[in-house]
């Protein structure tokens, strides 16, 4: 097993991972940019470095620097988390060339599945159903001429794109070259590459997931499915497992989890990675992508199989073979994840960033939240807005919906910054989310012209603020405003007769 | 006696607190609440209204007057107001044509030169933020008074970045 491992990453995913080390006993390293030097994931490793400050938003991709520090350290293994360079076969490369493990896939296979056309030529050529589509690229007219033989509805992709961009729908032949240009230039600007396919475009699919992992011995399984079909301009913000269509079609689950272990073999996947779908109700599915690393919703599968997802990766980079078989895998119980950002929904989703002067998580049973942040935080525009993840385990989906609505209830983040907490609560309140109509446009189809309902502010919510503008004029110098009213040499506050505000 | 004005979000309301032995007395309107305060923090109160148990949260008050509390799942923000200082206030002037960053972020891209005549949804400036790009664009029709920021600058919510004349 390794001495010690290097986690380049930050916020949650590098808490996460720290603490799985350390429960196996592995000293951990973290790296960091200015802006998170007082970071929980900085704190709670063994040792820290600051990785060369500017430009912040680069300090994590930072190739050279993560290795040096690596190596000077002693660190055998490196673990990228997502995003960053969890992706980045020349990363993957230079970390193997340095001698170091990686804690993921082999650099070829990151860099075949980076590539969504050989994505989905390697897929189609294993028997792996794939959306209609051209993927041969080319110019404007051999796209134009495929158009009609992949179908309208289409979409115009860019082939090294993600995230939503280098993206166009297309509904109409005539729109045809005005997308294609467009995502041209959009390809051109976010990727470096103008690379085009064409995809049919799936009308409100669900987004299904297979979990799966392989060890360097060949053996590979999957852990179930995990649905995302909740997500905002592609962004997911809520998970769950099982999904509600495979519950109601245990076979279509059989059908897809032996689609995603030919997947997984015919890339001769090693460690974690996750094969994503498009299914609709009729019980068709289609390969989207393959990625090759942990998945931020990875909690929702440790939920329902039990499964340890980080300490399974560093036991099959480590060389050990995989604890267990297909047939030991369950799926019990139903979990949810919901991700809590930065944004302010009130506000069209902008970022919202500023201090956290308090953050209280909710506990209980069945309750898990994945953070990666603290009280006295500064949260800026640098990264990701994703503060925390909530995930909790109910004994079946309505269970697990009123669990999850509790937890949020308890959840107290309150400073300079903005939230989607009421956001959440409303979308897992929709009677559609209830009864599990979740689709890829469930938000925009039940919530495009959501405004935040706040109910009318209790006398109680008066009651507090004087109490808390007492608490500060308790202690002078945090702030003097309440000063400024307080002028009645009779008022209460200042009588010495048993009435104490205490800390 | 002692009373306050609150602003809660857009509406107003006046709160009262007398001492009442080992109590205190509010009064919000025509409602009177006995209030025990158990255990108040610099960030949290936990006491006891008419016999119910009541916890809130409540971040600092950073001379601005106004915080944020968390109650029973909802999150308000309340300010403090004096009405004698309201009432001799000017409202904020704000300067015709003063475009400033409805966010933080970093400016990306300067689209238009002083002296540049703009029609309404011209785009002006791009900033970033946490991977997302946004746009300020021309409310309206005019002529580009004056550029306040550049590609790179790191900039604050409600910082001066283009001045247009013209309406």
């Amino acid at each position: 097993m390794f001495k010690k491992i290097l986690i380049a990453n930050r916020g949650e995913i590098a808490v996460r991972i720290i603490r799985a080390c350390r429960e196996m006993g592995i000293a951990t390293v973290a790296v960091y940019s200015e802006a998170d030097a007082s970071a929980p994931h900085v704190w709670l490793a063994n040792e820290a470095e600051l990785i060369s400050p500017a430009p912040e938003s680069e300090s994590y991709l930072r190739i050279d620097s993560i290795i040096d520090v690596a190596t000077r350290l002693g660190c055998d293994a490196i673990h990228p988390g997502y995003g960053f360079l969890s992706e980045n076969a020349d990363f993957a490369e230079a970390v193997i060339r340095a001698g170091i493990t990686l804690i993921g896939p082999s650099a070829e296979t990151i860099r075949q599945m980076g590539s969504k056309t050989a994505a989905r030529a390697i897929m189609q050529a294993a028997g792996v159903p794939v959306v209609p589509g051209y993927q041969e690229g080319g110019s404007d007219a051999a796209l134009t001429a495929a158009a009609s033989s992949v179908g309208f509805p289409l979409l115009v992709k860019a082939a090294a794109g993600g995230g939503g961009k280098g993206m166009r729908v297309v509904r109409d032949p005539t729109e045809l070259p005005d997308a294609i240009q467009s995502a041209r230039n959009e390809a051109r600007s976010s990727f470096g590459d103008e690379t085009l396919f064409l995809e049919r475009l799936i009308e409100q699919p669900r987004h299904i997931e297979f979990q799966i992992v392989g060890d360097q011995q060949g053996s590979i399984v999957h852990l179930f499915e995990r649905e995302c079909s909740i997500q905002r301009r592609h962004q997911k913000i809520i998970e769950e497992s099982p999904s509600p269509l495979l519950v109601a079609n245990p076979d279509l689950r059989k059908r897809m989890g032996e689609a995603a272990l030919k997947a997984a073999a015919a890339t001769n996947y090693v460690n974690a990675g996750t094969v994503e779908f498009l299914a609709d109700d009729a019980g068709n599915f289609y390969f989207l992508e393959m990625n090759t690393r942990l998945q931020v919703e990875h909690p929702v599968t440790e939920m329902v199989t039990g499964v340890d997802l980080v300490k399974l990766q560093l036991q099959i980079a480590a060389g050990e073979p995989l604890p267990f078989r297909q047939a030991d895998l369950s799926q019990r119980g139903h979990a949810i994840e919901c991700r809590i950002y930065a944004e302010d929904p009130a506000s069209n989703f902008s970022p919202a960033t500023g201090r956290i002067d308090v953050w209280e998580e909710p506990s209980g049973p069945g309750i898990r939240i994945d953070s990666g942040i603290s009280a006295g935080d500064e949260i800026s525009i640098h990264y990701d807005p994703m503060l925390a993840k909530l995930i909790v385990l109910g004994d079946n989906r309505t269970d697990a919906i009123d669990k999850m609505k509790t937890a949020l209830n308890e959840t107290v983040l309150l400073g300079t910054l903005r939230n989607n907490i009421s956001y959440l609560r409303d979308v897992i309140e929709h009677p559609d989310f209830r009864v599990g109509k979740t689709t890829t446009n469930f938000i925009e189809l039940h919530l495009s012209d959501w405004k935040p309902s706040q109910p009318d502010y209790p006398d109680e919510l008066l009651i507090t603020a004087m109490l808390a503008d007492e608490a500060d004029h308790a202690n002078p110098g945090l702030n003097n405003m309440a000063d400024a009213h307080i002028d009645d040499p009779f008022s209460p506050w200042r009588q010495s007769d048993g009435f104490r505000v205490g800390v | 006696m002692t009373q306050i004005h609150y602003q809660i979000d857009e509406h107003e309301q006046s709160i009262e607190v007398n001492p009442q032995g080992e109590f205190l007395r509010f009064t919000v309107g025509e409602q009177t609440y006995q209030v025990k305060p158990i255990k108040i923090t610099e960030n949290s109160a936990a006491f006891i209204v008419n016999g119910r148990y009541v916890k809130a949260h409540f971040s600092k008050n950073q001379g601005t007057g106004s915080r944020q509390i968390w109650l029973d799942g909802h999150t308000w923000t309340v300010a403090s107001v004096d009405p004698r200082k309201r009432r001799q206030q000017h409202s904020p002037s704000t300067e015709t044509g003063a475009l400033t960053a409805s966010m933080p972020g970093q400016i990306r891209a300067v689209l238009v030169e002083v002296g540049e005549l703009v029609t309404k949804g011209t785009p002006l400036i791009l900033m970033e933020a946490m991977k997302m790009e946004m746009r300020l664009t021309a409310p309206h029709d005019g002529v580009i008074a004056a550029i306040n920021c550049a590609v790179g600058d790191v900039v604050e919510r409600g910082e001066l970045l283009v001045v247009m004349d013209g309406s």
